[in-house]
């Protein structure tokens, strides 16, 4: 099922503020990120921003606030416009994360870890199914991290992320910072952790740095790639045949040149084991 | 002959004729205005080339003049021409002139002696006109300009219109003044007033296509962060140039280059005035006190950087 997926190569989290050095550098990005809440009751000028990256650039929608952890079932007026945004940029695949974002009608405002257990993978399953009555794109998704560990779990983290994406027939979007900042807070082995992880699943990775606060690692997107990171790429690049990456920086925007030389260092990455040009 | 003077609008009653001839003038009207829609309304968009060229850009935006002004700025930035005040002149021991494409060569041998920046850019549009053909065409081939048989056509238009409103008015004037009525002053002003708004319209000049219009919109949009980013960042020469073919000179207001804006908008004597009156104000663009500092040689390298420091508001 996902094989068949096209590879985009490398690409970048649009955000608004690099708009001028994106179009100015634009042979070094080879796709796009968009958010999907931002443009999901788009102004016009958020419309006409979205129909020139599409024009110029192939589209990955991610989404963050579905919820497809959440029991209570999803936000129908919201799954129809975002069916609504897929439909008009008819991406090869999309993304959304692992967790949920609303309970009881109250929306969190941040992506909160499930449970590790056989009834979270039931609730993300039937979430899953009813979100394929909507949108027929591939839906691949994303691992997060977590402050906190839910007690009472039947499986360890990798297992769990496993069984969701086999059971309910996902690609897996798996962002490497995540992986590294919850292996560096929960002190565990994440080479032990990728070998758990159904590798023939994986189809998107994500990659940006955090910053320390308290002796904790925040995945603040804030930081330029660390080395860890740029190490767990080359393991997971050289394993699975990647159909594409992202470099999702969010906050302390660098010189443009710091994104490329961080996208130049992911593509070569990829040139190295054939996955792009 | 009698059928000419006697047939149902040559009896027309008088205000029932005025009717009919209003209307025929809204029909003429609309349909003329129909007719000389831009036909490049419908066109999708050319997309933003990987490398854009800021003097296609500049022609786009502002024709040669356009050309003229990214053409100096760029002297400027690389160090071949100063400001001085409001002069432009060669900098002495400029760079090697061989590493200027032609239509910068053309521009700085221009310019050889020390002129206002008014008189500097007439003297460079005066140098680049050859240049400028070659972005007209390739504007023209990708339709963002208005093209002259459009505007052929249009007069075509115009002109059948106006024929139909001058017989129709013309016919009844004679018809009326032939049977000795002459309170055809409405009638007169009517068909006048309708043919001299038709030419207008259907003359009206524009340098931009339907197209051409929305893409430079696409474009200033797309690109609106450089004015942030030669304010508080350091941009390269080449996002300098670009700045200026897509915003103009006015987008250097605030930046290391304000003394080249400044040059060609210097600031009045109250607004001077009352800068300098005003003790708190710390801003190295206010006051020519300041200006100083930060114009002539210094800004003829992109080594002048943001601060222009030391200017302070004592």
């Amino acid at each position: 099922m996902l094989s068949h997926l096209p590879t985009l190569g490398v690409g970048l989290g649009f955000r608004e503020p690099f708009i001028s050095d994106l179009f100015l550098n634009r042979q070094q990005v080879d796709f796009l990120e968009i958010v999907a809440e931002h443009y999901l009751d788009a102004s016009w000028q958020k419309q006409q921003e979205l129909k020139l990256l599409a024009t110029h650039f192939p589209i990955i929608p991610h989404a963050i606030n579905l919820s497809l952890g959440s029991a209570e079932g999803l936000d129908t007026d919201y799954l129809r416009k975002l069916a609504a945004l897929i439909k008009q940029l008819n991406p090869p695949w999309w993304s959304e994360h692992i967790c949920f974002t609303k309970a009881g009608g109250v929306d969190i405002g941040h992506l909160s870890p499930l449970p590790y257990t056989q009834e979270a993978v039931e609730v993300l399953c039937r979430n899953i199914a009813e979100v394929r009555r909507w949108i027929d794109v591939p839906l691949i998704l994303e691992n997060i991290t977590y402050m906190v560990k839910l007690p009472g779990a039947e499986m360890t983290e990798a297992q769990f992320l496993g069984e969701v994406v086999e059971r309910s027939d996902c690609g897996l979007l798996l962002d490497v910072t995540n992986l590294h900042t919850n292996a560096v807070n929960y002190s565990y082995d994440v080479h032990d952790f990728l070998q758990q992880l159904p590798s023939d699943r994986i189809v998107q990775l994500h990659f940006v740095g955090g910053h320390w606060h308290d002796g904790i690692l925040i995945d603040s997107h804030s930081q330029s790639t660390p080395v860890e990171v740029w190490q767990l790429i080359e393991e997971v690049v050289a394993r699975v045949p990647v159909k594409g990456i992202i470099l999702e920086r969010d906050e302390n925007l660098p010189p443009f040149a710091e994104l490329t030389a961080e996208l130049q260092k992911a593509r070569n990455i990829g040139r190295s084991h054939s996955r792009w040009g | 002959m009698n059928a000419l003077l006697h047939n149902p609008i040559a009896d027309m009653y008088g205000p029932d004729f005025l009717l009919f001839y209003c209307s025929v003038i809204v029909i003429t009207l609309v349909t003329c205005w129909r007719l000389v829609q831009d036909p490049t309304k419908n066109h999708p968009l050319p997309l933003i080339p990987a490398e854009p060229d800021p003097y296609q850009i500049a022609y786009l935006r502002s024709q040669e003049t356009g050309i003229a002004n990214v053409a100096l700025f760029d002297l400027i930035v690389r160090g071949y021409l100063q400001v001085n005040e409001q002069s432009i002149s060669q900098v002495p021991n400029h760079p090697d002139v061989s590493q200027l494409e032609p239509i910068e060569r053309e521009v700085f041998d221009k310019l050889s002696s020390s002129s206002t920046a008014k008189t500097s850019l007439w003297l460079a549009t005066e140098s680049i006109q050859l240049y400028c053909n070659a972005y007209e065409e390739k504007l023209q081939n990708e339709q963002l300009l208005y093209a002259s048989q459009w505007q052929e056509w249009n007069i075509k238009v115009g002109l059948i219109g106006a024929m139909i409103i001058f017989s129709l008015g013309s016919y009844k004037l004679l018809i009326a003044l032939g049977k000795g009525r002459y309170n055809v002053g409405f009638l007169i002003a009517n068909g006048v007033l309708s043919i001299i708004f038709l030419l207008w319209f259907v003359s009206r000049r524009s340098h931009l296509s339907y197209r051409g219009k929305v893409y430079l919109q696409q474009l200033q949009a797309t690109f609106t962060r450089l004015q942030h980013k030669a304010k508080y960042e350091m941009p390269s020469v080449f996002d300098y140039n670009l700045l200026v073919a897509l915003f103009g000179i006015e987008a250097l207001a605030g930046t290391s280059y304000d003394s080249y804006y400044k040059a060609f908008f210097p600031p009045t004597f109250s607004r001077t005035v009352s800068r300098r009156s005003n003790s708190s104000d710390s801003s190295c663009s206010s006051s020519s006190g300041c200006g100083s500092s930060c114009s002539s040689s210094s800004c003829s390298s992109s080594s002048c950087g943001g601060g222009c420091g030391g200017c302070g508001g004592s």
